[in-house]
């Protein structure tokens, strides 16, 4: 599958249309523009988890969206600290955009769900979404990153999002 | 000799600690048949592994959990009858297992991330 195939599943996992212009490959940004990509996805799935926590009452969601906020701000804590270090800032791109947008629009259809309506369909969200993040990480940013502090914290949020992306698939199949 | 299943049951003294420090006072928690001293064994939590994911111990060691990964974890007993509670980044925690255990092979798991699993076989000073 090429990144162009990649990017396109990417946006239908995050609730966009596919007709979504996107300015750049993933593979054609440059470190900063990636970090940022990066924090956006994390933000975005914070803000998932917070609404998963408002919305639920059901306990096995619940400490799925803590772990997912504990840590992705973990993550999130981690890229800050280097990009302080390396004296850069994470560069703001269309990429990082539409994921907002398509987060925007996903938000709107999960907080109309109540009950195990909404457990299954955030679960699923959750798979989907890690699912086409990790794939954009691994084959579209990793090998793409220049800077070696960089590219390890990658590896090591990749190791970690891989982790969540297990326990969704666990949850999905327990909810079913 | 090996713990009996049905007889037995295990108390965790937690000591939990931060920043790698193990209190003296935990590494002779307790001695049994004999002058071997009880000892602390050291798990490290790297790359969503808990390292060794196999350990023997004796009644009265301590283990040592230490997180070298970014984001937090736990070791948990599978059946909830102890717990670290949260570890930080490149923090420990220790707990000491000083009463007879009601398994002398304890299942625990990371309870952030149900994926991570490993095990810890007890056994009593000859």
């Amino acid at each position: 599958m090429n990144i162009k195939s990649k990017i396109l599943m990417a946006a239908l996992a995050f609730g966009l249309s596919t007709t979504t212009a996107i300015a750049k490959e993933p593979s054609e940004l440059n470190d900063l523009e990636i970090a940022h990509v990066a924090y956006t996805a994390d933000l975005i799935d914070i803000k998932y988890a917070h609404l998963a926590l408002a919305i639920s009452n059901n306990q096995e969601i619940h400490d799925f969206a803590r772990t997912m906020i504990r840590d992705h701000e973990a993550v999130n804590e981690q890229a800050l600290g280097l990009l302080k270090k390396l004296g850069a800032e994470a560069q703001n791109n269309k990429l990082s955009q539409t994921l907002n947008e398509g987060a925007t629009v996903k938000i709107d259809e999960l907080s109309k769900l109540r009950g195990a309506a909404f457990d299954t369909a955030y679960a699923a969200n959750e798979l989907g979404y890690h699912k086409a993040v990790n794939d954009l990480v691994e084959n579209a940013f990793i090998p793409n990153i220049e800077n070696a502090e960089v590219k390890t914290l990658f590896q090591a949020g990749l190791k970690i999002f891989k982790a969540h992306e297990a326990h969704a698939d666990m949850m999905v199949k327990k909810l079913k | 000799m090996k713990l009996n299943n049905t007889r037995r049951s295990f108390l965790i003294k937690s000591t939990a600690v931060s920043a790698a420090v193990v209190f003296p006072s935990m590494l002779i928690a307790k001695e049994e048949k004999g002058s071997t001293k009880a000892i602390t064994h050291t798990v490290e939590i790297e790359q969503f592994k808990f390292k060794p994911e196999k350990l023997e111990i004796k009644l009265g060691d301590s283990i040592r959990w230490v997180n070298r990964d970014i984001v937090p974890h736990t070791a948990t007993a599978i059946d909830k009858s102890w717990d670290t509670g949260e570890i930080l980044h490149n923090e420990s925690k220790a707990l000491t297992f000083s009463k007879d255990a009601k398994n002398p092979i304890i299942e625990y798991y990371c309870f952030y991330h149900p994926s991570m699993k490993a095990k810890i076989t007890i056994t009593v000073f000859d």
